[in-house]
């Protein structure tokens, strides 16, 4: 394809373009930070809007909604243990913790930044290997995902190790929740205990927010009856949170992280149906297994938070690899996408999309600060 | 990693039970019914299930035979009135608001709920709540067309 570089930027780069990525981040970690909607919602819900623009112009608000998301799970995570998406389900290990010790500033910066890295880091592997990773992408079959899914329970060891019995008890429950519903082979449904709605089975989004709210509810509700001030050591720090940049030697002491996590981040992206909880869970476990201190992870510490959202931003890109190039989208906010560009031009669609993103990355961050 | 000495804790009377073995008979309560309800569906749409239950068995009893003793761990769980009366408004929430409508009974409860916990400000309360409810009506409703779950108001 002759891309003309010139041209597009020209195009890409105007003010209103520029306003609508501001605008598509701020929405984006909007949607992301609500627990209950997620990314696949945002784009969704402003797809229609995009129809009546400019293809650039529409690209640029779903990418850098997308993006935007994908950073704000992690505020809800870390400030109120509740993962605003499934992919910053990770983030809550470390990055509640941290907010309790009075740490939600440099628990938010650390997000920030990965993301932002993790998102540079993926869009430049989309812009430089899309078409020999889709091929790749292409090769995993049956035998694959079923290995990949086996490897994701292998993450639960690591993650409890102080309790063993009761994360394999958490998994296999875990398991056994995902059997409610109809069955795949004789369309029959199971454990619907006579209830309509469960017939599709126990879904990601309200399970996750159950299962982490409910518990933080009961445990703010223990705080209050034994007058405990543990629990609200992070209100008075809210008021002195400083996002800010970090340092120089902070950031070389995590790169090591931010890198590896990118990589598997973007490694899982271009898995069609591997999402961001994958990918964040996998960066976390590769991370801890490196760390000097291992004992540490799940305590409150900046390098659980770098390597859940690295990892979750460079899916972002990642799962726009196949979609861009084989037409087989990475995840279900990618397929949503890929819907919308059908209604768009689809010919302008890979090259406009290339320098989208890599402006919508710059914004998300600017954007991010200057909130 | 510390494990409780079994021997010692078993012979011990219900009450002083580890915190693990009260979560491990849950456990076991929980394989009891799943697996009662696996006889009324057909055995080879059940089979994995089963499979997945006997795994979880035999790990509820391995909890409950080798339970964690943790200096953090509490000997009772203790069931404070506020922990009963939240986790009841929480289930009739959840049961009420598909009846009544999001909105309106998610109004009526955050208030009683704020106002539960800390029985002064409710004119604060309702108008913090008012405020969020209007801004999520408009936006997402009204802007963005995400609808939420109407009942019988709204």
């Amino acid at each position: 394809m002759d891309i003309n570089v010139i041209d597009i930027a020209m195009r890409v780069f105007s003010i209103s373009n520029i306003l609508l990525a501001a605008g598509g981040t701020l929405m984006g970690i909007i949607f992301g930070a609500l627990p209950g909607f997620t990314a696949a919602m945002g784009v969704a819900v402003l797809l229609p809007i995009t129809f009546g623009m400019d293809p650039a112009s529409g690209l640029i608000l779903l990418g850098s909604l997308f993006g935007g998301a994908m950073y704000g799970g992690s505020i809800s995570a870390i400030l109120i243990n509740t993962p605003g998406t499934p992919a910053a389900a990770a983030t809550t290990l470390d990055g509640h913790p941290m907010a309790k010790k009075g740490l939600a500033g440099e628990a938010l910066r650390e997000a920030v930044f990965a993301s932002f890295l993790g998102g540079i880091f993926g869009v430049t592997v989309l812009l430089l290997f899309s078409p020999p990773l889709a091929k790749i992408s292409l090769m995993f079959g049956p035998p694959e995902y079923f290995l990949l899914a086996l490897f994701g329970l292998t993450i639960i060891a690591t993650i409890s190790e102080r309790a063993v019995f009761k994360g394999l008890i958490a998994g296999v429950l875990g398991l056994l929740i995902s059997t409610i519903g109809m069955d795949p082979l004789l369309g029959i449904p199971r454990f619907t205990f006579g209830v309509v709605n469960l017939i599709d089975g126990v879904q990601l989004v309200p399970a996750m927010i159950g299962l982490f709210s409910i518990p933080e509810t009961l445990d703010l509700i223990r705080s209050y009856v034994n007058k405990d001030t543990d629990t609200y050591v992070m209100t008075p720090e809210l008021k002195k949170i400083k996002v800010g940049f970090p340092s120089l030697k902070h950031i070389l002491t995590f790169l090591p992280i931010y890198i590896r996590s990118s990589i598997i981040g973007t490694g899982v992206g271009i898995l069609p149906g591997a999402g961001g909880s994958i990918a964040s869970f996998m960066a976390y476990n590769e991370t801890k297994r490196a760390s000097k201190h291992p004992e540490k992870f799940g305590t409150g510490i900046s390098d659980g938070i770098a390597a859940s959202e690295s990892a979750n931003n460079a899916m972002a890109s990642g799962a726009l690899i196949p979609m861009l190039t084989l037409g087989v989208p990475g995840d279900s906010v990618a397929a949503i996408m890929m819907g919308g560009f059908w209604s768009m031009a689809c010919s302008q669609v890979l090259s406009y999309f290339h320098v989208t993103l890599i402006l919508c990355i710059p914004l998300f961050l600017l954007s991010i600060w200057l909130m | 990693m510390a494990y409780a000495n079994p021997a010692k804790y078993l012979k011990k009377g219900g009450n002083d039970l580890l915190l693990d073995r009260k979560i491990a008979l849950v456990l076991m309560a929980v394989f009891l019914l799943f697996y009662a309800v696996s006889y009324m569906y057909p055995p080879e749409t059940v089979s994995f299930p089963r499979f997945l239950l006997w795994i979880f068995l035999g790990l509820s009893i391995l909890l409950f035979t080798f339970p964690r003793k943790h200096p953090d761990y509490s000997l009772k769980i203790v069931f404070s009135r506020e922990k009963v009366v939240s986790i009841l408004l929480l289930i009739a929430y959840a049961v009420i608001f598909p009846i009544i409508g999001f909105f309106t009974t998610t109004f009526a409860f955050a208030v009683l709920y704020m106002w539960i916990f800390n029985h002064s400000g409710i004119r604060q309360y309702i108008i913090v709540t008012a405020i969020y409810l209007i801004v999520v009506y408009f936006v997402f409703q009204k802007w963005l067309y995400v609808w939420f779950p109407e009942g019988l108001l709204m």
